[in-house]
Formats: C-alpha cells, structure tokens, sequence
C-alpha cells in the first residue's frame, strides 16, 4: 500500500494535524457521507469524517444511554476526550436518530474554542452545523427543499470564514471529487477478476483514506497506486469471493477484513458508507453546481432513508449496482448492535440477495470493538467452509 | 487407514477416531486444563486403548472453540460443519441439525444431498445451552442427569425467561420461593432453553428430520421441549456429544484437497 495513504488510515488525528500545521488551513469534521462535503472544501477547508476509536469509553455513558449505537457513543466519547480538538467546526446531518442529537452533544459538552456571535437568538457563526437532511429522499419537492438547506449552510459558512464560496469554487471541488469518485470506481472494476487485483483490506484502505484526505491528494496518489498495480499485473489472494454489507467501516471494523482473508474469503465490493455509498455516484456536472451536491447527497443510498416509490427501492439498486458483477459466492452483513436503521431492512435485504444471487448470507452484529470481531471469527469461519463446500 | 476428529469444546474435550467406515473409537475428558493438554491427554488416551500409534492415523481434524490450540492436529474446521456432517452421517435422513453445546448453540440446515447451506449461531448469551440448564439445577439441587427426568414428571411448566441467563435466575429463584414445584420448575427451564433454540431453528428454517446433537441432546426434557415447540420428532444419534468430533473425523477421511486448490462454482 502507498504510505502515505497507510498512514493516514493508521494515524489519521496525527495527519490531519501535521496536515493542518503545514497548510494553515481549516478542518471541519462531519458525521455521515450525505454530508454535502463538497461546499467546505469549496471554501478551502478540509472535510474529514468523525469516528470512535472502538477503546472503552470513559465520558459517554452519562449522557448517551448503553443501548445506542456504539458507533456514535464512541465518537462522542473521543471528542469528549479532547481527540478531536484540532476542528474548527463540526457538521451534522440530521441522518439516523442518534446520528441527529450528535448537534446537541457536540455543542453541550464539547467546548467550543471560539465565542458564539448570537443576534436575536440565532448563532450566526456556528461550531456546530446541522443539516436537515430530508426523511424521503425523491420525490417532487425534495430538491427545491434541500437546494435551499444547502443554501442556508453555505451562508452559516461564508459568515463564519467570512468569504463568499461561488459557483466557481464548487465547480472546481465538484472535478476534483469526480476525479477521486473515478479512482475508486476504477479500483472497483479491478476488484471484478478472479482473484481480485486487491485485497479487500487494501481496497478499503483506499476508500476510506479518502474521508480523511484531501481530495486532490488522494486521488493523485490512488491513481499512482492502481497505475502500478495495473502495470505489474499483481493479484491478491485468491479466496472466496464475498459482498460486505454493513455501515460505518473505519479502523476499527476493519478488523473483520483481516479475519475475513485469514479465513480464505476475499471481500470484492460491499454496500458500506465508507466504502462503495460514499463515492459511487458521480456529481452531475451538466447541473447548476449546487443542485449537483444536493442531488449527489439525496443519491446517497443510506438504509436511514426511503423513496417515495411504492416500495422503498434506493437500496435494493444500490445493492444491485455494487454486487452485480462480481461474482460473489456469499454475503456478510455486518451490522453494529442498536442499529435500527439496519435491523429493518436486514432481513429482507438478506432475502433478496439470497434470492437474486443464490448466495447464502451470514449475519454478525458488532459492538464496534476488534475484540468483538474475533468473537465472530468462528461463525466467519464456518460461513467460508460452508461455501467451500 | 485411519482418521482423527478433536473436538474442543467450552466444557469437554472429545476425540473421535475413524476408518472412513465406522468408528473405532471415542473417549471424552472433562476440560479442567488449558485446551492444548486436555486434545493431547484425551487423544494419546484414545490412541492407547485402540492400540494405536499416532503414525497409523492420517489426518486429523480440530474443531470447536478451542480447535485453534490443537497444535498436533492438521487441519481446523468449523463445528457447525462438523455437527452436520456427523449428524448426516449417523442420520442420512437428516436436513435440519443442531447443536447445543455447553456455552453455544448451534443450527444448520442441510440440502437434501446433505451439503450444509446455511446456519445460525445464538447471541453471546448463554441463554439456550447446556450450562442454562446447568444452572437451574444448581438452583433446583438436582445433579443434572435428573434434571430431564424431573422434568418429564410435570404437570406444565412454570414460567421462566428465555431472554436471559441471568433473569431466568431470578425468576427461578422466586419460583422456589413461591413454592412452586420443583417438577414444574425443571420443565419450565428446559422450555425456556428450547424456546431459544426454536428461535435459531426458525432462522435457517425447519426441514424434517431433524437431528439434535451435542451433550445437552442426552437431557430427555429438553428434547421434549423441542418436539412440543417445533411440533416434529426429533432424533437423537447415539452417543451425541459425540457427533461434532466425529464429523471432524469425517471431515479429515473426505477432505483430501486443500482449500487453495478448490474449484469455483460457476453460473
């Protein structure tokens, strides 16, 4: 793997600093790839995803009760802990339920570093932004809806840094964004032969050094990577061949890649928001530039959001688009616990991946720790002798 | 020739030794070591009453929780593979197995040419197992091999949790208190183990026959249990907590490729 893009995945806080240290420019965090991401960097600053740190958490239990998600627990936990204080603003889309009061906890017990100017009983500069995020995500008023909420966030931006973020600036973004979306799509495509030409922890190192990075770095050094891979014509392990279906798979979910490979599985493409949710959909760049976000944000395929249509089918495309050339032998779904979001639509998703695919698919429910990953590598285990037969 | 099945299991140890045609020999050790010595004590027993040599065997396989730290065995496979090609092999007849061991249960499902296709695993609790019934014995001060007799003898079943180990504790305890019947109490914990093992057979879905395993499938009251709440007959092999091991002997006479060697399934 490219070390820088390595290191990033290993060390992200103490990149980000140095990163930081060395431009002297901003870092927001957000929660959540529907994040319209696209208009911070606009305005120069450097978008990375929040996560925990899968360690046990110290501060959080008197405020987030045990049986919620333990993902977002424990990035409240690491921004209780001072881990994420290098920010300098915070993003929160109003996704899942707990993913939506991470507003409230952010600006009650994290300190802010800068004053609030309040007029009239409205924080013009804000630390942390909400973004209300639409329950259903088509249908005819959405856009128009969601543009305007777009809108609103880009001025709370341009009051707070103090400069006006144009047409031009997205423009600029949205090619840069489409240039990384590409470079993924094209790892993806390599991932389609047998056996892939990346392993599934190697692939998942790429996409997921992209919600830390800089966009245009890391599409730069992506594409070196797969230039030379493509060159030198290497394969990863051969193994059998599976889908991952799950959510927020940072460093500490990607644990189950290893126990995965360990037990002769190979993961080839996977319906993830730090994996294929995040980047399969290019921005339209025939649209006013705004609108393009709007519609990249709304197009993301997140099990929190419906369709308007009779049956809810965002997902099931999503999950046809990303399993459907593959090959795959079998389909892990790996859900945190408390998840309701996921709990609903699992076992009917299950059903149809079954049913479209003939492939058997294994449930595991995770406690966003790698001590409860090894805890599964036994049913792991057997789910890939059982498909080897 | 012969072959070897180890099965670690959270509370025993079974070996199992085979010819590809029946089995020579079984022995079981309760676990009172770490795995490594309690496989290698169990399996040089096994050996030496058959008069064996560890070079007259070819292979051998480890399974179970503890399969990792059987260093002498050459190869490791998973125990719901294990417990359905043993139970298939005692019981041809067999589509729907399971397995309920000391700290885990266990439910495959099985195509009629008996290739497991799916299976599903109890959460970690130990809510449906063996040692969910070990424990209501010690509350009801029954030595375990009664505690299926005694159930048996009930008129109904007194009401326990099947959610929790530890809330089925208390109610058990407050049962006792409230003089019900020590009968009506047995009965009910095995139902409450049976309902959670219910719940695994409903996931993989119930094809007949089904085939219980494991050393819990000896207790007569909860394979009662079991045939009230699934509403079909369910067999037992002889010797139970013996089939994982021996589907691990099995697993070492039939796999002779390797698993880079395998050929993929097309179309």
């Amino acid at each position: 793997m490219n070390e820088t893009i390595a290191w990033y995945v290993e060390n992200r806080h103490e990149a980000t600093k140095k990163w930081k240290q060395e431009t002297g420019k901003k870092v927001y965090g957000y929660f959540c790839c529907v994040t319209p991401e696209e208009i911070l960097a606009a305005a120069d600053i450097l978008p990375v995803r929040i996560t925990g740190t899968g360690e046990p958490l110290k501060n959080v239990d008197l405020h987030v009760p045990p049986n919620s998600c333990p993902f977002a627990r424990s990035c409240l936990d690491a921004g209780m802990l001072g881990i994420y204080d290098y920010l300098d603003g915070v993003v929160v889309p109003t996704t899942c339920d707990i993913i939506s009061t991470m507003e409230y906890f952010w600006k009650t017990l994290i300190p802010r570093p800068n004053k609030p100017s309040i007029i009239g009983g409205r924080d013009l500069t804000p630390f942390v932004h909400s973004i209300a995020y639409p329950e259903k995500v088509t249908g005819r008023q959405v856009m128009p809806y969601y543009v305007d909420v777009l809108r609103l966030f880009k001025q709370e931006l341009e009051r707070t840094l103090r400069r006006i973020i144009t047409d031009e600036d997205l423009a600029r973004v949205i090619a840069v964004y489409n240039e990384d979306k590409a470079q993924m799509k094209r790892l993806y495509e390599m991932r389609k032969s047998d056996p892939p030409a990346v392993s599934g922890y190697e692939a998942w190192q790429i996409t997921y050094s992209s919600v830390l990075m800089p966009k245009d770095q890391h599409a730069a050094l992506a594409k070196g990577y797969l230039d030379d891979l493509e060159a030198s014509g290497r394969k990863a392990e051969p193994g059998v061949r599976l889908y991952v279906s799950g959510s927020a798979m940072d460093s500490v979910g990607s644990h189950i890649y290893k126990v995965i490979e360990e037990s002769g599985g190979q993961v080839v493409s996977d319906d993830l928001c730090m994996g294929t949710r995040f980047f399969w959909n290019p921005l339209d760049t025939a649209m006013p530039p705004l609108e393009a976000v709007a519609r990249r944000s709304l197009g993301t395929a997140c099990p929190r959001s419906t369709s308007t249509t009779p049956i809810p089918e965002n997902r099931w495309s999503h999950v046809l688009d990303t399993a459907k050339d593959y090959d795959i032998e079998g389909a892990i779904f790996y859900t945190l616990k408390c998840c309701d979001a996921r709990s609903i639509e699992n076992p009917h998703l299950g059903a149809q991946i079954q049913k479209e695919f003939g492939v058997p698919v294994l449930f595991l429910e995770g406690d966003y720790t790698t001590e409860g990953i090894e805890q599964m590598r036994g049913r792991i285990e057997a789910f890939i002798e059982m498909i080897e037969g | 020739m012969t072959y070897a099945g180890i099965d670690v299991g959270a509370q025993s140890v079974k070996a199992v030794i085979f010819d590809g045609e029946k089995v020579l020999g079984r022995k079981l050790l309760v676990t009172e070591q770490e795995a490594e010595s309690a496989a290698q004590e169990v399996y040089a027993d096994l050996l030496e009453d058959l008069g064996l040599e560890a070079k007259n065997v070819e292979r051998v396989f480890a399974t179970g929780w503890g399969a990792g730290d059987v260093s002498f065995a050459d190869k490791k496979s998973s125990e719901q593979l294990c417990a359905a090609r043993g139970a298939r092999w005692l019981l041809p007849t067999a589509r729907t197995v399971v397995d309920i061991g000391a700290e885990g249960s266990r439910a495959m499902s099985l195509d009629p040419e008996g290739t497991t296709t799916n299976f599903a695993n109890n959460s970690k609790c130990a809510s449906g197992t063996g040692s969910f019934i070990e424990l209501g014995a010690v509350y009801l001060k029954v030595p375990i091999e009664q505690m299926g007799p005694l159930s048996l003898a009930a008129a109904g079943a007194a009401d326990v949790s099947s959610t929790c180990a530890v809330f089925a504790e208390s109610v058990i305890i407050s049962h006792i208190h409230m003089g019900e019947t020590r009968e009506r109490i047995a009965a009910g914990i095995h139902r409450a183990a049976g309902t959670r093992i219910h719940e695994l057979i409903g996931r993989v879905g119930l094809v007949e026959d089904l085939v219980v395993v494991g050393g819990a499938a000896r207790n007569p009251g909860l394979v009662k249990a079991l045939e009230e709440l699934t509403a079909v007959p369910v067999k037992v092999p002889e010797a139970p907590e013996f089939v994982v091991a021996l589907g691990a002997a099995i697993q070492a006479f039939s796999k002779r490729d390797t698993r880079r060697a395998r050929t993929r399934k097309k179309g």
